[in-house]
């Protein structure tokens, strides 16, 4: 199974040095995504989430830095390429989706011209070859009139059609690897399930591996095949996307589960997870989630437990789960 | 909870004055964010307010509490017809209709206090005579809400977007108001932090025998904590039903197709399901008819000639379209 990764993220750690001390917003997390395979990443903000795929992008701005690891996709350190070769890879082989549609597009370009711009750098298409090609993606989206549409700017547009447009403009390179961070969190529930399918249809269409980054769990739990549970900078559980919600192992994943209004009963108290998200800044002793678990041992807050494969292919990082154990 | 009503909201509309942009265009515009909306809220209990960005949900909440002027329609408070009333005649209601702000980062002043947050409405209503009781109210509505008494002269920006959320709790609390509007106050927050407010809220309702109207776009947040629910689109108010019969046997196309879009956990179908197409219409220019009837996989003829009425299916469940 080994070759079938098309990305192999190890041992990954990145560093913000801030005013106020050295911050690591990446510790040292290692994951892979294989082919044609969805990989959802879910966690609060500030865990690290969006740092992750900034860094595979190495997109990390001053002050943050990779520090440490390794990002090989399809057999390449993407952290050893220069500059230049970076830039190939970014756009062509892996694309990416931001969050907010409307910050992520120029303004004062049309949208037409925004993805002609890729496929010219890329692809090296001449101008009428671009449009058309434009034109193709703005209708592979599904945008209705997309000749008219490729004229207009992203103001004209509703906030789902201008997250097609990214999308159109992420697709323009028919990329390996396609990453949304968030990509429907600015984005009503009605809309949100169009893009969400309209994702899943594409990645399948044009055989992509999917990185989809969010807080929203039943987000994840709709579209991605394998699920990662990050806290504090840190994996705290990886599984197969149906165990997870039924079977939570690490404390952190179950709380978070349980914390939902809509898995809660009417008239019950909902869960709480007491206190909050560590500060980074600080030098944290322990387990990262000891002070807010609700089955804290006394040695969770003296050792930091291992990311251990527990079961088939269910990774956790919990003092109270052995090895081996189902 | 008994029937008494406290808030009666009819008939409502509230448009903005849209810009000419072509010189010779006389033609008046504008958008119709609230377009006649008609709601009973009574004593004590929760109701929801659902529906997608620019349905006019929150233009609907500040109209209600007067900090937009309606174009058409009345608005009664206790009985009491308060939609023209002047500034000076509607501050004694403005101590009982209180907001609780979506963004906790922009709703604080950032040069002010803690302390002086909480106490802001107070000061303003002269609720206090001397300054010893200002403080004590001011810890006692710090402890009810989970602040630390001791971060009293401390400044927004020392805290996190829970913990200011509270603070806003705190400072709509602080002139024992009898009705509050709640405009996204939990979307803001991650999920763990979410649990911890609306579980503060649901608490303070009991202490304080809150009536509250809550705005979101969550369907599950709006599950959990509402007696009832309505369900807005393009202004108007389309089913209205006790919270279980919204979710359980929904009528209308359009709650159908909302719940349909929400994103279950262990249920990987959302390519099977039956989408909403487009988007929603703009409210300068909404369809004629049914408002919905452009993205309704049932539309008929009716819909896009007549605009449906509110019709009872039964006492509690109310529903504007033409198949029923």
């Amino acid at each position: 199974m080994k070759q079938d990764n098309l990305l192999e993220v190890k041992n990954l750690t990145t560093r913000f040095k801030l005013d106020d001390g050295i911050l690591t917003a990446v510790d040292g997390i290692s994951f892979e995504v294989g082919r044609n395979q969805t990989v959802g990443i879910v966690g609060e903000s500030g865990c690290g989430k969006s740092v992750t795929s900034f860094s595979i992008l190495q997109l990390v701005a001053p002050p943050g830095k990779v520090a440490e690891g390794e990002i090989i996709f399809d057999g390449q350190d993407l952290l050893k390429l220069s500059k230049k070769e970076m830039r190939k890879i970014r756009g062509k082989k892996i694309s990416m989706i931001f969050q907010e549609p409307m910050t992520s597009l120029n303004p004062v370009y049309t949208i037409g011209n925004q993805i002609d711009e890729m496929t010219k750098l890329h692809l090296g298409l001449d101008k009428q070859a671009a449009k058309e090609h434009t034109i193709e993606l703005l209708r592979a989206v599904k945008i209705p009139s997309p000749e008219q549409r490729y004229h207009e700017y992203p103001h004209q547009l509703s906030g789902g059609m201008r997250q097609r447009v990214m999308i159109a403009m992420a697709l323009a390179c028919n990329p390996e690897m396609l990453i949304c961070d968030e990509p429907t969190t600015a984005l009503d529930v009605t809309v949100q399930a169009q893009i969400l399918r309209l994702i899943d249809e594409l990645k399948q269409k044009n055989n992509m591996s999917v990185m989809i980054i969010t807080h929203d769990l039943a987000v994840i739990s709709e579209v991605a095949d394998k699920v990662i549970v990050m806290y504090a900078g840190r994996i705290v559980e990886e599984s197969d996307e149906k165990d997870i919600f039924t079977k939570p192992l690490h404390p952190y994943t179950e709380a978070l589960l349980k914390s939902i209004p809509s898995n809660a009963q009417r008239g019950e108290k909902l869960f709480m997870i007491d206190g909050m998200v560590p500060n980074l800044l600080k030098e944290n002793k322990g387990c990262m989630f000891a002070p807010r678990c609700q089955y804290a041992q006394p040695h969770c807050f003296e050792t930091e437990p291992e990311l251990k494969t527990v079961g088939d292919g269910r990774k956790v990082r919990c003092h109270l789960r052995g090895e081996g154990e189902e | 909870m008994n029937d008494e009503i406290i808030y009666r909201v009819e008939n409502v509309k509230t448009y903005f004055p849209v810009k000419n942009t072509k010189l010779f265009d006389r033609e008046k515009r504008f958008v119709r964010a609230v377009d006649g909306v008609s709601l009973e809220i009574k004593r004590g209990e929760i109701v929801g307010i659902v529906g997608e960005s620019g349905c006019g949900k929150s233009t609907l909440g500040r109209t209600m509490l007067r900090l937009l002027e309606p174009t058409e329609g009345k608005l009664e408070f206790e009985g009491q017809d308060i939609t023209h009333l002047s500034r000076k005649y509607m501050r004694p209601y403005r101590r009982d209709i209180q907001i609780m702000f979506q963004d906790p980062y922009a709703s604080l002043d950032p040069r002010m206090t803690v302390g002086n947050i909480i106490a802001e409405p107070m000061d303003r209503m002269k609720t206090w005579k001397t300054k010893e009781e200002r403080l004590k109210r001011i810890v006692e509505l710090m402890e009810v809400c989970g602040i630390n008494k001791a971060f009293i002269n401390r400044y927004p920006h020392e805290f996190s977007g829970g913990q200011r959320q509270r603070i806003g709790i705190a400072r709509a609390l602080s002139v024992n108001p009898k009705f509050i509007v709640c405009d996204e106050p939990v979307s803001a927050l991650d999920v763990s932090i979410q649990s911890q407010i609306i579980n503060l809220m649901i608490e303070l309702r009991e202490k304080f025998d809150l009536t509250m109207m809550f705005i979101s776009h969550d369907l599950g947040v709006v599950e959990y904590i509402s007696d009832r629910v309505a369900i807005m689109y393009l202004g108007r108010i389309v089913e209205i039903a006790k919270t279980e019969e919204v979710f359980k046997n929904p009528h209308h196309p359009y709650t159908k197709a909302l719940l349909e879009s929400i994103p279950q956990i262990g249920e990987k179908d959302l390519v099977k399901k039956d989408l909403l197409e487009g988007d929603i219409p703009s409210p300068i220019n909404p369809p004629s008819g049914c408002t919905f009837h452009t993205r309704c996989p049932y539309a008929q003829e009716i819909c896009s000639k007549e605009c449906p009425q509110m019709r009872d299916l039964n006492e509690n469940h109310k529903v504007a379209c033409h198949l029923f």
